[in-house]
């Protein structure tokens, strides 16, 4: 993975960010004041108003910031997959197999999804959270759905399958599985339940 | 009747319309976002109405999820035990609750459709062990029951593979809350049924091989 370095403004910006999404994950963006952020970011007030307007701005970047780092994990995951297995199905088996152990290898549970986080919360109400959270979703859906096309091409699915709603099934089992994982007192629903996801598209794909 | 027959059904009636505000407040907002005074201003009680029912808004927001997990508890075994008198075959009567299950999540007193355990669990900082356990309560009684009756399945139609009993019954609850998510998202339609649907094919594939 390619390692940017960051300019001194950025880092900073990054390191607020970072610090935020912690909190925010944590318990919610109504409970998480700017001086908690401010000082988890170990910033001044003048250095966050730097680099955001308010907290409304924040809430932006922060989303951005989470759909943009899932959607590079992924396509990095799945170019790792198909420089090791050339055909459709089974390199988008092999992605979810990496996926899951980059969940499992997180040295706590995962710490939640920022749309998901929003989505419970009044960022809700706000009409271009909605737009990009809704963006987001959409964007990942489209990866997965150009793949399960591939796929379905050479290996007719077993039964009649809505191939939007199984390209939805991963974000759907993803964002699932992490309410499960907050709610178990042991850590790892959410690798299991991407390993469940990965068995169903090989059950309903692989010929019998 | 006299005023001590009418007292305390009209506190069991404050208490539930505060309950009600509360439920449909955090489902809409979010826990941190709902205040005690818009709650009794909208119910048209006093503060002190207010802490004579409840200690405090943890207290609250405890008693929401333990109605709501008495509720869908409930809910549950009703649609299995209806489903099982209409559908012999324990698979057939599982496949048609699964889509009831998740019809009964779609609906919602609020503008989406959510779960309370999902909202907390996403705040939960501001929460204590508690309130951790009744999150964990609601999570195992839905496994329990969804295993129960894939073990009915599985003992009428072996698998053909080794099948991890408690991940395919957490799979229901790790659908419908991630749909309930996506719905909340997205903009009409919902998904909610379709992921549902996947989750079905997949079980008969699981289970009834010849008949996917």
């Amino acid at each position: 993975m390619a390692v940017k370095v960051l300019s001194k403004g950025e880092a900073t910006r990054e390191r607020i960010c970072a610090a935020a999404e912690r909190i925010v994950l944590e318990k919610g963006f109504a409970a998480t004041s700017l001086e908690e952020i401010m000082d988890a970011a170990k910033v001044t007030k003048s250095g966050f108003f730097y680099h955001f307007k308010d907290k409304h701005d924040l809430a932006k970047a922060l989303l951005q910031r989470y759909v943009d780092h899932d959607t590079r994990i992924m396509d990095e995951l799945f170019e790792r997959a198909d420089a090791l297995i050339d055909d459709p199905l089974h390199s988008y088996l092999a992605f979810l197999k990496m996926f899951a152990e980059v969940m499992d290898d997180l040295p706590d549970r995962h710490p939640g999804c920022m749309i998901a986080s929003y989505c419970y919360q009044d960022q809700i109400y706000h009409r271009e959270i909605r737009q990009m959270s809704a963006e987001g979703v959409l964007t990942w859906r489209k990866r997965f759905r150009e793949r399960l096309d591939a796929i379905a091409k050479r290996y007719p699915p077993r039964a009649a399958i809505n191939l939007d709603a199984l390209a939805d099934m991963n974000i759907t089992i993803v964002e699932g599985g992490i309410i499960l994982d907050k709610g178990r007192a042991e850590k790892g629903a959410l690798p299991r339940q991407v390993l469940m996801l990965r068995d169903l598209i090989k059950t309903l794909f692989a010929p019998a | 009747m006299t005023d001590t027959d009418l007292k305390p059904r009209r506190g069991e009636q404050t208490r539930k319309e505060l309950m009600d505000l509360a439920e449909i407040a955090i489902l809409e907002k979010g826990y941190a976002a709902t205040s005690i005074d818009e709650l009794i201003a909208q119910a048209g009680i006093t503060k002190s109405g207010f802490f004579y029912h409840f200690g405090d808004k943890l207290e609250l927001a405890k008693e929401l999820l333990r109605r709501d997990n008495a509720t869908i508890e409930a809910g549950l075994q009703q649609m299995f035990e209806v489903a099982e008198a209409a559908h012999p075959d324990p698979l057939d009567a599982l496949l048609e609750t699964m889509t009831q299950y998740a019809q009964a999540a779609s609906a919602s007193p609020t503008s989406r459709p959510g779960c309370l355990a999902a909202a907390f669990s996403y705040q939960h900082a501001l929460f204590d062990e508690e309130m951790q356990q009744l999150v964990l309560y609601g999570l195992d009684f839905k496994r329990r029951m969804i295993r129960e009756r894939l073990e009915r399945a599985a003992a009428k139609y072996p698998p053909r593979e080794r099948v991890d009993l408690d991940a395919l019954a957490d799979m229901a609850i790790a659908i419908v809350q991630g749909a309930m998510i996506m719905d909340r998202v997205r903009d009409p339609p919902p998904v909610m049924q379709a992921q549902m649907d996947l989750y079905r094919t997949y079980l008969r594939a699981i289970f009834a091989p010849r008949a996917a």
